[in-house]
């Protein structure tokens, strides 16, 4: 199967704290791949370097076969829908989306419109983005990542500190995106939410990854049934309970 | 040149749906002009620093330092909000982002101008005195010209190195600064080596020059001077801070181009 994205070894140091501590994963075209692990695993910041926002300091990776020493050949076919809700808020929705649309010359306004109508955005589409909830500004910035057209879609956790309802709603949108690009690469650590709608998943944790699979073959190789106590397994739930009695 | 004028019209929309604009940038300095001309009306002596000639040059300089404010405020905000790092991601390149901020900011400053200038007129009307002739108030225009890049410059490093809450802070010292040492409602002219020292300082040149341009008279140190009022002229001041004020502003623009592009690849955003 052809690879979209290798990094192998990669490291990332900020001063004293090892962020990332030699990742290699390997990432099919046409999945919808998953990195999981608890806050400040490393997810985001293998997003960045993969991005071209923040530079690796050893190893080496490769998006669609280009090094990142082609970061400006790279950005031309990604996109990436960060964790903050990295839109214009004193622009409308369709402002926004127009903004955007005209930055990568995408003037191909029926798939606009389609993007608008799947998202279910008309209904907002001449708010200003201030005005919108958690709920419709993530729905926003997703859609805008999808403007360029890219082959690889970033989603830095898409649906934190959303109520279920919105994350929800969000799944059936990210859902669908699935096979209408090369791949779509999501940080979580939400882990319903990874097993809802990733192929393959890689575990973080402090800079590592521990494991990387199918959820099935986690879940074998951890020797459990469900996801979550495979996950707790592998990542360090090794607390004792006797720990916490005060 | 078109991603450039793009992103300068998202800059531009988001700052004119403000309301801090019109606050700071259009009603500041209003306010400040008709409470000096409010003061030169009513007081006994005569306060040659705030008849129109003097104070509008002095108006305008300090109503740029709040194109400083507004600047680092926008770039510091996108920067919070990761705007920036969505665009970042894009094929828009450093000096894109930065001529996208500039221009809009450019662009209120000259409104900045038109206001103080149309104040100006209107309080000569009112006094009976000629504010200023055409070519005065074209050459004022350009006069003003490398003081703006200075403040927007300044504002675009300082809203890429600080964040939302840091960045009006330093903004406002900056305010302060061109308060205390631009000469614009203080007769500095009188102080000695205080106006040569604050000569140094980007603003004070802009003010002085302002006022050779409008011919505008010198605070008078005894009677004879009251009589015969000595006018600000093209002198070696005036030469010397010509080459101070863009010094300064090529400063300000590799200052704002070097923060900036070390912001994209820096793990800051």
């Amino acid at each position: 199967m052809k690879k979209a994205i290798v990094t192998k070894n990669i490291t990332k140091k900020y001063k004293n704290i090892i962020a990332l501590n030699g990742v290699s994963i390997s990432i099919n075209e046409g999945e919808l791949y998953g990195l999981l692990g608890v806050n400040g695993a490393g997810k985001t910041t293998l997003i960045k370097i993969l991005t071209g926002l923040s530079k690796c300091d050893g190893g080496e990776a490769s998006v669609l076969g280009m090094d990142l020493s082609q970061i400006d050949e790279i950005k031309k076919v990604i996109d990436i829908s960060p964790q903050e809700t990295s839109i214009a808020l004193n622009l409308t929705v369709k402002e926004n989306l127009i903004f955007f649309a005209n930055l990568y010359d995408m003037e191909d306004k029926e798939y606009l419109n389609r993007i608008i109508h799947s998202f279910g955005l008309l209904e907002v589409i001449n708010r200003k983005a201030k005005t919108l909830s958690g709920g419709w500004k993530r729905r926003l910035s997703i859609a805008i990542g999808l403007i360029s057209k890219p082959k690889i879609l970033f989603l830095d956790e898409p649906t934190l500190g959303l109520d279920v309802i919105s994350r929800r709603e969000l799944w059936r949108i990210i859902a669908s995106l699935k096979g209408k690009m090369t791949l779509i690469l999501i940080t979580s650590h939400y882990l319903e939410e990874i097993e809802t709608l990733c192929d393959r998943v890689a575990l973080m944790s402090k800079g590592n990854v521990l494991e990387e699979g199918t959820i099935e073959e986690i879940k074998q190789k951890a020797n459990e049934t469900s996801f979550e106590e495979a996950f707790v397994k592998i990542v360090g739930g090794n607390s004792n309970e006797e720990d916490f009695i005060i | 040149m078109k991603k450039i004028l793009l992103f300068s019209k998202r800059n531009f929309i988001e700052m004119i749906r403000d309301p801090l604009l019109y606050i700071f940038c259009g009603g500041f300095p209003i306010i400040m002009v008709l409470m000096f001309q409010v003061i030169l009306h009513y007081s006994s002596s005569s306060l040659v620093i705030f008849e129109i000639k003097n104070l509008i040059p002095g108006i305008m300089m300090f109503s740029y330092s709040l194109l400083m404010l507004m600047s680092s405020l926008l770039v510091s905000k996108d920067k919070t909000s990761a705007f920036l790092k969505r665009l970042f991601t894009s094929c828009l390149k450093p000096y894109q982002f930065i001529a996208g901020y500039f221009i809009p900011f450019f662009l209120i400053g000259l409104v900045q101008d038109i206001i103080c200038i149309s104040l100006g007129y209107i309080c000569g009307a009112i006094s009976n005195t000629l504010f200023a002739t055409i070519s005065e108030l074209i050459l004022l225009i350009i006069e003003m010209i490398p003081l703006k890049v200075i403040n927007i410059m300044f504002g675009i490093f300082v809203g890429s190195i600080l964040n939302e809450k840091s960045a009006p802070g330093i903004s406002s010292i900056f305010i302060s600064a061109s308060g205390i040492i631009g000469g614009a409602w203080m007769p500095v002219d009188t102080m000695g080596d205080f106006e040569k020292i604050i000569g140094f300082g980007p603003f004070y040149p802009s003010t002085y020059l302002g006022r050779v341009i409008l011919k505008a008279s010198h605070t008078p140190l005894n009677e004879e001077e009251y009589i015969n009022p000595i006018l600000y002229s093209f002198d070696n001041n005036a030469i010397l801070y010509i080459i101070i004020l863009l010094t300064y502003t090529v400063v300000s623009i590799i200052l704002a181009s070097f923060s900036f592009k070390n912001m994209m690849t820096s793990d800051r955003i």
